[in-house]
């Protein structure tokens, strides 16, 4: 298990667990990141920049700091 | 009905019986992105009037439209993620369900997302409004390999749902015919006071997936689309600055290619409207009033009035970036910089959209959710050298410089400005601290629905004039009075504030002619070199020998540095009220604004003096 900051590109994983308040992690589920659901990395931005990832058919983008939180199981 | 319902508002100020027998009225809710505003302005087109809504201070916009035979009012809410959520915007649409009264609730959601949409379509089914689900990105489903079956899902839900693509208007008579079945229904005012109680309960975990199930197919890999490859070439990591670089060049000249050419036509249309029509008219009129008329109130407005070309080019312009989805991918790129002096990507981008009017820079920066990342872009913005400056400082220095320092005197005052918006960005983020856990949609690349594109500026344009027309009018008579009262031929307001004004000015080097051109400066930049040209007493053209004869390069460059920070226009001003929604603020814009021109003003001054008085 990892956090989804430490997700190479182009690797798919689970979404196990969000370590984060209720209110953020309610915030979180409204763009279907919520345990259970498949994301994949596709990018990361230069200089500690924000990350470009795929939660289903939504792409995101989201800062790394948020993305420490959020604990994957890497799939094949 | 009020008896029956005493919880229940009357909408729009009217009494309860009166407003039953009005013209129905829908809302338009969905998720960021889902389209809702392409589908809005697809329905209403250019009938939308955007104005404040009856009992609380957000401004919606609505319209009026024929549905069957009935008059329906629409009106179009802010985006939202969850209806229970706590953001801004999620508190605007809950407290607009519950205090005014609607007849049905249409739902635009989008078809390529419907697990991630449905949950809002569950959460609003809760409220016993008639409701109306309209399946946006057909197109973008069928492209995908998703198949849904609505018939199926309109039977679970009970409710209709249908299929549409609001871009290209696939479907469009089938969504018409649903909107009007809504709008016919019976009245249903005791349904609509159930929105009273906008306290939705909570979804039992796996509502969404099992109304799902069956009726919803996402192909397990998606096949590889134009978004793919175009984000692969605009997001590399080598070329993506650069190449959002030249784009951001591209708009910045294009606002002017085909913003400028209008704005003198409209502009010389104006001063011909002036000498034709209202010189001839107002001949009899006594002086005074011939004067504050004409030199002030319609010299003033009919110069807001020239920005309109430029703010209508860039509103279409950033209409397209907005569109396309191009925007996130710019905040994207530039996050990582931003984010250490507590602005984000997209500040960024209207920063460098200030570059050719701050006013659409500011009303821009509403994309952004955070209130206070808001405020600090917009207290950033106001530095980016303006077109109206830069026409003054081309004047300054094509008169006092020589032709090899000038163009190097023009780029330092644009590093001036950036190293200006970057102090300020430092100074004020730890007063306005915001939550920086950025996450927000990279929608596919879309084509803009180019119809729309000119309703949009329009709007948008409309709703600055209406907002700041009152604001510049009493500006500019305000500044009339100064520079004209009193009338007896003894010295003018203006003349004894500049004097008064000469303790503050004279460390800075700015002689009191030049600080009565920086008060109707004030007004706008545009009227500043021909105010200065009515201060010396001299035609526009013989402007250039006075001040090579009365100023040196050294107090040129000082009143130029406090050109370039001090309040840009009142337009500005009016801009920064109406979106912080406080007089407050935009006092404090200005007062700092001021504080920090005369700062770097007096600064540069007295230490060139110093220096220059040493060798």
């Amino acid at each position: 298990m990892t956090s989804l900051a430490k997700l190479k590109a182009n690797h798919r994983a689970e979404v196990v667990a969000i370590h984060l308040p209720t209110e953020e992690c309610q915030r979180l589920s409204a763009f279907g990141m919520q345990p259970g659901a498949q994301v994949q990395v596709f990018r990361r931005a230069g200089l500690g920049g924000p990350l470009h990832i795929a939660v289903g058919t939504t792409q995101l983008l989201m800062r790394r700091l948020l993305a420490e939180s959020i604990h994957v199981q890497l799939q094949g | 009905m009020s008896t029956s319902c005493p919880k229940c508002p009357p909408a729009a100020g009217m009494p309860p019986v009166a407003a039953a027998r009005q013209a129905r009225r829908l809302a338009i809710i969905g998720l960021p992105n889902a389209g809702k505003s392409t589908f809005f302005n697809r329905l209403t087109g250019l009938s939308q009037r955007v104005g404040n809504w009856p009992g609380l201070t957000v401004e919606l916009a609505s319209a009026k439209v024929v549905l069957g035979s009935r008059l329906v009012e629409v009106v179009d809410l802010p985006g939202i993620h969850d209806l229970s959520g706590y953001s801004e915007d999620e508190a605007v649409v809950r407290n607009v369900l519950s205090q005014s009264v609607f007849d049905g609730l249409v739902l635009v959601v989008n078809g390529a997302q419907l697990e991630r949409h449905w949950r809002l379509v569950l959460q609003l089914s809760t409220l016993g409004l008639p409701l109306l689900v309209l399946v946006n990105m057909h197109d973008e489903m069928r492209q995908l390999g998703i198949r849904a079956d609505l018939a199926q899902l309109s039977q679970r839900l009970g409710a209709p749902v249908v299929a549409m693509s609001a871009r290209k208007g696939d479907n469009w008579p089938a969504v018409r015919s649903a909107l009007t079945q809504l709008a016919e229904q019976a009245p249903l005012r005791e349904h609509a006071c159930r929105a009273d109680q906008v306290n939705v309960p909570a979804l039992t975990p796996g509502a969404v997936e099992q109304m799902l199930q069956g009726a919803y197919h996402v192909p397990a890999t998606l096949p590889i689309t134009l978004t793919h490859r175009l984000d692969q070439l605009l997001l590399h990591p080598w070329l993506g600055l650069p190449m959002f670089a030249v784009l951001m060049a591209l708009i910045f000249q294009a606002t002017y290619l085909l913003g400028s050419p209008l704005q003198e036509v409209l502009g010389s249309g104006l001063e011909w409207l002036q000498a034709t029509l209202w010189q001839p008219a107002l001949a009899s009129a006594p002086a005074w009033l011939q004067s504050l008329l004409l030199e002030g109130i319609w010299q003033g407005v009919s110069t807001v009035l020239t920005f309109i070309p430029i703010l209508f080019v860039f509103f279409v312009l950033m209409a397209v970036v907005e569109d396309s989805g191009y925007l996130a991918r710019a905040a994207f790129l530039m996050d990582a910089s931003m984010t250490r002096l507590g602005l984000d990507g997209r500040s960024f981008v209207m920063h460098l959209m200030g570059f050719g009017c701050n006013v659409p820079a500011i009303l821009g920066t509403r994309i952004m959710r955070e209130r206070k990342l808001r405020l600090l872009t917009m207290l950033v913005i106001p530095f980016s050298v303006c077109s109206a400056r830069l026409q003054v400082f081309l004047f300054f220095v094509s008169t006092l410089f020589s032709a090899q320092a000038a163009p190097w005197v023009l780029l330092s005052l644009y590093l001036v400005s950036f190293l200006v918006a970057m102090f300020t960005a430092w100074l004020f983020k730890r007063a306005l601290p915001h939550r920086e856990s950025l996450v927000m949609e990279m929608p596919p690349y879309r084509l803009p629905a180019m119809a729309y594109l000119f309703t949009r500026a329009s709007g948008e344009v409309k709703a600055f004039l209406q907002l700041a027309s009152t604001f510049i009018l009493v500006g500019v008579v305000l500044i009339w009075a100064l520079t004209h009262l009193p009338m007896n031929g003894d010295a003018t307001l203006a003349t004894r504030l500049g004097d008064a004004l000469a303790p503050v000015l004279d460390p800075l080097g700015i002689r009191h002619e030049l600080a009565v051109a920086l008060m109707v400066g004030v007004v706008a930049k545009e009227i500043l070199l021909g105010g200065m040209a009515v201060i010396y007493g001299v035609p526009e053209s013989g402007l250039a020998q006075v001040i090579s004869q009365q100023l040196d390069w050294v107090a040129a460059y000082s009143f130029m540095l406090f050109t370039l920070i001090y309040v840009p226009c009142l337009s500005t001003i009016a801009a920064i009220r109406k979106e912080s929604r406080s007089n407050g603020f935009a006092a404090l814009s200005v007062g700092y604004s001021l504080l920090l021109a005369w700062c770097v003003a007096g600064g540069f001054y007295q230490l060139a003096h110093h220096w220059l008085g040493r060798a």
